[in-house]
Order: C-alpha cells, then structure tokens, then sequence
C-alpha cells in the first residue's frame, strides 16, 4: 500500500450491457502530486472517473477518500465529500459575470461579497481581469482557469482535470501549470487527463495507463520514455505508426491557391500565401495569431474586406462557405462540436451533407447514393460504428472527426483546409488522420493543416507558414531538421526573419 | 417445456369473457336505465372483449418470451401518441357508442358523424402544423399563426364584398365583386408575404423567433382590423361557402384540403433534401453553414411556408362562418398547433421532426375537444379538461418514462429469455 494515499481505489468493475467496461482497475492518488491518467479512447478512463464522482454505479470494488470508504452518488455528492471535476468542454453559463459563475449554486450571493471573493481568487490564479464582465467576454483559456477556480474553491481534496489544456495555447498552459504546481504544494492531489504527451512529462508526478478496461500499470513519470508510453497505450509498437513524411511536391505542380495580402477586420489584417497542388502547408503561430481566422477567410467564413484571391489561377470573390464548396475548397473547424458535428443526424446524413449542400436541396441524393456514400467512407476512414445510421453524436471524438473528414473528402474538393483535426483525440486515430492527410496530397489534394503541436506540423507539412498577430511573420520551407523547431519558435517570438 | 402464463394475462382473459357475456346479453344486471344502457353499448362490451383477448395473448406471448415491444417502438414518442388518441377513443365508445356511427346524408352528398367531424375540425391546426412543425425543428416558434389567419379571412371578405369603384361595400348575397381565384390566391399571397417577412427578421436579421413573430401576432389583427374598417362582413357566396362547407367524394372539402396539404408538404420535406436542411440547421446552425448549407434561405422558406399555411388555414376558417372576424379568428391557433407539434414528438429544441406526429397530435386536440362538446361536459370546466389530458399524453412522453418503458420491457424480455433457456436446458 503506497503511503500518504489520499484516494485509493481497488478492483473497480463496472459492466455496461454487453462490455465490460472497467475490469479490476486499481488507482491510487497521493496528496501533493499530478497523477496522469492514460489511455486511448475507450480505454476506461472517463468511466473511471464518472465511477469516482458518481455519474456511473461501479459493479465491484471499493473506494476509500481520505481513510473512509465511500460511494458517491452523484456528482454534487463528490463535490461535497471534496472531490472536484473540471470537464474540457466549460461547464459555465456565458451570460453571467466571472464572479457568479464562481458561486453560482453557494451559500453566498451578495455581490460585494463575491466579487471581492472572485477577484482574490483570480489573483491567485495570476488573472487580472474584471470579474464582473461575462463570462463571455474572455478567452476560452481565461473561461478555462475560472472553471478550475469554481472547482478549487469547493473545498476540493482531489481535482481531476479532464482535457484542461485542449484549447489553450502554449502561455496559456503553462499559466494553468503554474496554477496546478500551487494547488499541488497545498497539498491538492489532481488527476490529469491529457492526449499530450508532452504536457504529461511537463507536469507529471506519476502515471496509470488502461486498456480495454484493465490496468497495464501505474509507473513514475522518469521510469518510461515517450515510445514506451504510447507503445503500452495501444498496446502495440509505435515506431511504424509516427514515420509518415510528406511525399515530394512535383517540381511542376500548378498553384491551387494564391492569396495576396488579404485580411478581414478584427482578425488578420496581412497574410499572403501560395498552395501548389498536392502540397501540405502547415500553419505555425499561437493561439489568436490569426491562423484560424485566415482559413475561415479562405473559406469565405469569414468575407475577405480587403486583398485578392486566386483559384486555379482566376479571381474569385467568396463571400460565404457555399461559394468556397463551388471553388473545390473544404473546411474541417477546429472546434468540432459547434461547428463540426450535426448531433443528432447519422453518419450517413453528415457524411452526404456537404456533397447535398453543394447540389441544393432540391436535387437529392437518392438514399442509395447516400449509403453508398456513407459505406464507402465509413470503410476508407475506418470510423469505428456497427452502421451509417448511428447518430454522430454518439461516436467518440477521434471517428466523429473522421466522419467530418469524410464530409469532405466526399466533396472531393482540391484545397483541403483541416483546423486541428487531431485535437482531443487519441494517438491511434491521430496517426489515422495524419496518413490520410498525407495520402491526399500525394492524390493531388493541396491541404491547409493547421495544429498546436508544433512537432507535428513540422513532421506532416511540405512548407510552414508562420504567422504572428495577424499577420505572416514567415515562411519556412522543407525538407525540415531538427532545428526547424526553434526557428519556428523564434519567428512566433519576433527573434529572426522567416525566409 | 412447461406453458408459462402472467398474471395480466390471466386477468385479461378473465375480463373479456365478462364484457363478452355482458355484450351478447347473458349477464344483465341494475334497473330500466341501466338495462338500456347495456343494450345499446352491447356492440361496445364486445370490441372491448375482443380487445382484452389480444391484449391477453400479447402479455401471455411476452410472459413465454416469445415476443417483445421492440425497443425502437416503445421508446418512439409517436407510439404514445397514438395510444392516447386510441384510449381517448375507447373510453368514447364505452360511453356512448354512437359516438363512432357515421352516416350518409344524400341531401349534402356528404358523410357526417363525430369521427369525420373530428378530422374536419382538426383540419385549420393540422394545416398550419405542418408549418409549425418546420419552424419547431429549427429551433423557433412562431406566434404570428393565429393572426395570419384573421388576416387572410379578412382579405378574402374584403375582396368578396367590397366593390372599388362605388369604395363601399354592397349587402350581403350570393355574389362576388372579384372572381372567386382572385379572392383566394391574393389572401395566400399576402400571409405568404407576412411569412416570408417573419423570416427575413429571423434569418437575415438574426431576431429571436419569438419575438419576430410577435410583431406580426399583434399588428396582424391590427391590419385585418383595418382592412375592413374594423367591422365583420359576412357573405353568401357558395362557391366560397365550398371552401369550408362543402364536399368532394363524400367527405367535407377541409379534409380534402388537408390530405392534399399534408401530401404535399411531406413530399417537398421528404423527396428533396430540405427536411435534412432544416434538421440540420436546427441541431448546429454554425455546422449546417460551413458545409455550405444557405441557413438564411432554408429560414426564410419555412416562415413563408408557414404563413402561406396559416393562409389556407384562414380561408377554410372564414369559409365556415362565412364571414371575416379580427378578433377572434384562428385564437390560440399558435398554442393548438405547437402544442400538435410538441404531442406529435417534435422537440422544442428543435431538430428531428415527424409531421405524421404533428397529424396525430391535431387529431388529439380536436378529439378531446369534441369529446368535451359531444357528452356535455360543462363549458367553464372544457380548458381545465383539455389541459388534463394534454399534461398525460406530455408526461407518458418524456424522456424519463419512454426510458423506463423501454428498459423494463427489455428488461422482462432478457429475464424471462433467460428462464425459457434455462427450462429448455433443464
């Protein structure tokens, strides 16, 4: 029995009808550490935690809390007992103000009172904002860290962080860092669910890996190295699945797409690029540097105010996603759940609906030409579904996105813009979707392939452009070494001039 | 293997053979009024005897595992909705059997009873809940219904009666001063207008519905108001008096104006792509629009739809007073026909919608409605009656109680497999 344990829990079955979900699952979480919990998707680690705050029932085992056994029966009774959950999707309401937010739902509701309470707290947070300005006022990050302080201030033995850090840019995660490295001193112990890897080796005091509802193993972080990691998360070498490189561009490839100068208000005001066909351009930047703001102006999201557009070589003005569909341009977003997914339709009816978007509504696809569709897609993308007419909602994040993947592809289009496509999902179907991302460009598709992760835009892209506060600071071109990552980083920075 | 028998099922058959000795005469019981009563409810006693054998086999077949409620069924919203509309219906022929007669009446070459009045009632909410449905699915409500409908009677009469070239009106008769079309189409025209309007508000100027469609749910009447000089004008025109009164191959005209409405709304929603348009934008505006759906258009159709409908609506109600009425032409139309929409399965939250839901909920409406006017429930207690029975039928299908449902029917089905198995093996 490790000491100075804080929650222990020991051979925790859950069945749910048909899987078994969990099986024999033991977790233990010291007081004053960052505990790293991994797996794929399915793995068991959400139903782990919905068991330790009482979404689900568990079948077997036991929990102890701070040296009592309990069963939480729901998530305001772990709340109560001090075990706090911050989703990744913010759980708060927009409209109110950052202090109501805060005590929304508590004892205390004078305003004085809360907002001089909220303020203190987002000062031990680092935050300097106004606290009585909505919430939807800020960034995703500062909603991000007032959902936490919600958390925090419950009274919270036990934090578990799920997806904390999937919207936020690189200063923003380290502000959070900062914040779990304080909340740990006090003798908080956290849980901290994440697809990156880096963030795990950055923070980390300790890891437990699932699969498939078991335990492989709970390690300290120094005792693997990343391959090992990842190699017992998927439970199969990973060396094969990482060593995908762009295919050369040909020397006489046309240009698809040439933007010059364009800009919108507000977001970017001065990008200029150049697509040849079957390239992959990676877009570098932070968060806010205008990257995502210029594929939405490319894909007429967002209307162009000033600059000019070539496709193919000829002028053309699109002033919305319709006219961009007819120019051979799709558009995967980068926030999948409010721009992605259509919910509550099945995968065939998200998959037809940009190929129906692009005929209008009265020229439909019969439903043979829809199950066609959705067949052959759903077995290219291998998206993990017992039919087409599954509702898309249903699916997890990794085959959701590879279903508006297919959306697209189904469109055939000829510039493939993708906004993160990999955020939030798991290392298998991250691979997945990088290979087709690069075996579309060796069909001839030309991809736009914005990410975070820096190691993986230098890794996918032909050429890298970089950009800075809404405008292009420069542009790298492959084939890239190891030095490409600082050079980036000190473009973003403002240290050296891109060629 | 053993034959294995539930309780209900017994209770089931037990019943039956009650109400059948009841029905064929053996069982009399009570005085003069009571003999009477059974008499004339024998027919009545039977259908519910044979009722209760199929309901007994059913269980019986369950309890044996042999058959079960499939889960897509007992989960639908649909599915409760006609059960509501059949008990409601059941517990009129246990009242008064004549309920159901249905006759032919040479005179009119039409067919009467309360069955085909309840069709012909639901006609006004059932055309305009086609609409509504539309408008539901995207996310919205529109209030302005009822007003359309005062509008277009109101112009229908203008036209009929109001003579431009003396500018007044003539008396009353059996005349028109335009042709018959153009008293029909100009009225549909301008709702199609004022729906169209509610769109534009609501797609291209991003207005809440709710409150778009208020402007025209109060100014609505205010325009009928002033088209007729705020007075009520009737008329005598029969090819108009068709409209609502008429009949076409024995039924009344509404029915037939509804059969085609419905028909045809069905066919655009269903055979082009626009119902997956509207369920699209109705789930994820923003995603329906990046994937190059014109969610401003698809908006502007619907509300033009709508009141297009509400127009129609308007000309079969003013057909049947045969006459124009600001103030209380298709009342509370708006609440009937969100309220089919709503027992009919649709969410309010909009997205995926059933139009045969919205039929059976208008159905439930005028069912209740007729109900209450049919066994002389007092006035004063019809709203209180109505709200009754509508709050069971909403609460039979909300999410907790489908859920329940269709878990423990599982439920059964798997324990009562796992017996038969295990009594097989055995």
């Amino acid at each position: 029995m490790p000491d100075n344990c804080i929650l222990e829990m020991r051979g925790i079955e859950i069945q749910f009808p048909g899987v078994k979900a969990l099986d024999g699952v033991d977790f233990f979480l010291r007081a004053g550490e960052v505990h790293a919990l991994l797996g794929e998707n399915g793995a068991g680690k959400s139903t782990l935690i919905k068991c330790l705050t009482g979404v689900n029932k568990k079948d077997a085992g036991t929990i102890i809390f701070d040296g009592k056994e309990i069963s939480p029966t729901s998530p305001q009774n772990a709340i109560a007992m001090g075990i706090s959950t911050v989703f990744q999707e913010i759980n708060l309401c927009p409209n109110l103000t950052v202090a109501e937010n805060i005590f929304v739902g508590r004892k205390e509701f004078k305003r004085k009172v809360i907002n001089k309470r909220a303020q203190e707290l987002m000062k031990r947070f680092h935050l300097d904002i106004d606290v009585t300005r909505p919430l939807s006022y800020y960034s995703t990050a500062v909603q991000q860290m007032v959902s936490i302080a919600r958390a925090v201030d419950i009274q919270a033995k036990v934090l578990i962080l799920d997806e904390p850090t999937s919207s936020l840019d690189e200063n923003e995660v380290q502000l959070l860092f900062s914040v779990m490295r304080d909340l740990k001193a006090e003798g908080l112990g956290i849980i901290f669910i994440t697809h990156f890897l880096d963030q795990i080796y950055a923070i980390s005091d300790r890891m437990t890996i699932l699969r498939n509802g078991h335990l492989v193993g709970t390690y300290d972080i120094g005792e693997l190295t990343k391959f090992e990691l990842v190699s017992k998360m998927i439970g199969k070498d990973m060396e094969a699945i990482f060593d995908m490189h762009p295919s050369e561009v040909k020397a006489d490839a046309s240009t698809m797409l040439n933007a010059d100068h364009i800009g919108a208000p507000g977001a970017v005001h001065d990008i200029s690029l150049a697509v040849k066909q079957g390239e992959l351009v990676g877009f570098g930047g932070l968060l806010g540097s205008g990257r995502t703001e210029t594929a939405e102006m490319i894909f007429g999201a967002n209307h162009i105010t000033k600059g000019k557009m070539e496709i193919k070589g000829k002028a053309v003005d699109i002033k919305k996603p319709f006219d961009a569909i007819m120019n051979g341009i799709a558009f995967c977003p980068e926030d999948r759940k409010r721009d992605g997914i259509i919910g509550d339709l099945s995968i065939r009816e998200n998959i037809m609906l940009a190929v129906q978007a692009r005929k209008g509504f009265l020229h439909p696809l019969s439903r043979q030409e829809q199950n066609e569709l959705a067949d052959k897609y759903i077995k290219a993308l291998a998206i993990a579904t017992p039919d087409a007419e599954k509702k898309i909602g249903e699916l997890s994040g990794g085959n959701q996105q590879k279903v508006i993947l297919a959306r697209w592809m189904a469109t055939q289009p000829d510039l493939l813009i993708l906004d993160e496509p990999t955020r939030g999902i798991d290392v298998g179907a991250k691979a997945e979707i990088q290979r087709l991302m690069i075996q579309m460009c060796g069909d001839g598709v030309s991809v736009i392939f914005i990410s975070s992760e820096l190691e993986e835009v230098i890794r996918c892209s032909n050429r890298i452009v970089i950009m800075r506060d809404g405008a292009k600071a420069g542009e790298l071109v492959g084939p890239f070494d190891g030095n490409t990552q600082n050079r980036i980083l000190q473009i973003i920075a403002g240290e050296e001039v891109g060629a | 293997m053993k034959k294995k028998s539930s309780l209900p099922s017994i209770l089931c058959f037990v019943l039956a053979v009650v109400c059948l000795l009841v029905g064929v005469g053996v069982i009399r019981f009570g005085g003069a009024g009571a003999r009477a009563f059974l008499d004339r409810q024998a027919v009545a006693f039977i259908v519910d005897a044979i009722l209760l054998v199929v309901a007994g086999v059913v269980f019986m077949l369950m309890a044996q595992g042999k058959f079960t409620i499939p889960a897509g069924i007992a989960k639908s919203k649909i599915t409760w909705a006609v059960v509501a509309e059949l008990l409601i219906l059941l517990v009129c022929l246990n009242i008064r059997i004549d309920f159901f007669s249905i006759s032919f009446q040479p005179s009119t070459g039409m067919l009467y009873g309360s069955l085909i009045d309840i069709v012909n009632r639901s006609a006004e909410i059932t055309i305009i809940g086609m609409g509504m449905t539309l408008v539901i699915a995207l996310g919205g409500t529109d209030l302005s219904v009822g007003a359309l409908v005062a509008v277009s009677g109101a112009f229908a009469l203008k036209l009929l009666r109001w003579d431009p070239s003396s500018v007044e009106y003539g008396t009353p008769g059996d005349y028109t001063v335009y042709p018959l079309i153009v008293v029909i189409v100009v009225p549909l025209l301008v709702c199609l207008l004022m729906g169209a309007f509610n769109g534009v508000m609501i797609g291209q100027l991003g207005l809440q519905p709710i409150i778009a469609t208020l402007i025209l749910m109060v100014s609505g009447r205010g325009v009928a108001q002033i088209l007729t000089n705020g007075k009520q004008f009737t008329t005598l025109y029969s090819p108009f008096r068709w409209i609502g009164q008429g009949s076409l191959f024995f039924l009344p005209t509404p029915i037939i104006i509804t059969i085609v409405v419905v028909a045809l709304v069905m066919l655009f929603v269903r055979k082009t792509a626009f119902g997956t348009f509207v369920e699209s934008v109705g789930i994820n505006r923003s995603a329906a629009r990046l994937s190059g759906i014109n969610a401003k258009m698809v908006i502007l159709i619907v509300f033009a739809i709508t009141g297009f409908l509400s127009g129609i609506s308007g000309m079969i109600y003013s057909s049947r007073i045969m006459s124009n009425d600001s103030n209380n032409a298709g009342l509370n139309y708006e609440t009937d026909a969100i309220l089919a929409v709503v027992i009919g399965g649709t969410s309010m939250s909009g997205g995926k919608f059933s139009l045969t839901g919205t039929i059976i909920g208008s159905l439930i409406i005028r069912t209740i409605v007729t109900f209450v006017y049919y066994f002389g429930v007092a006035a004063e207690a019809t709203m209180a009656f109505k709200a009754l029975i509508i709050a069971v039928v909403i609460v039979l299908q909300s999410e907790p109680v489908r859920n329940a449902m269709a878990k423990r029917a599982q439920a059964r089905a798997q324990a009562t497999m796992s017996t038969v198995k295990g009594g097989a093996a055995a």
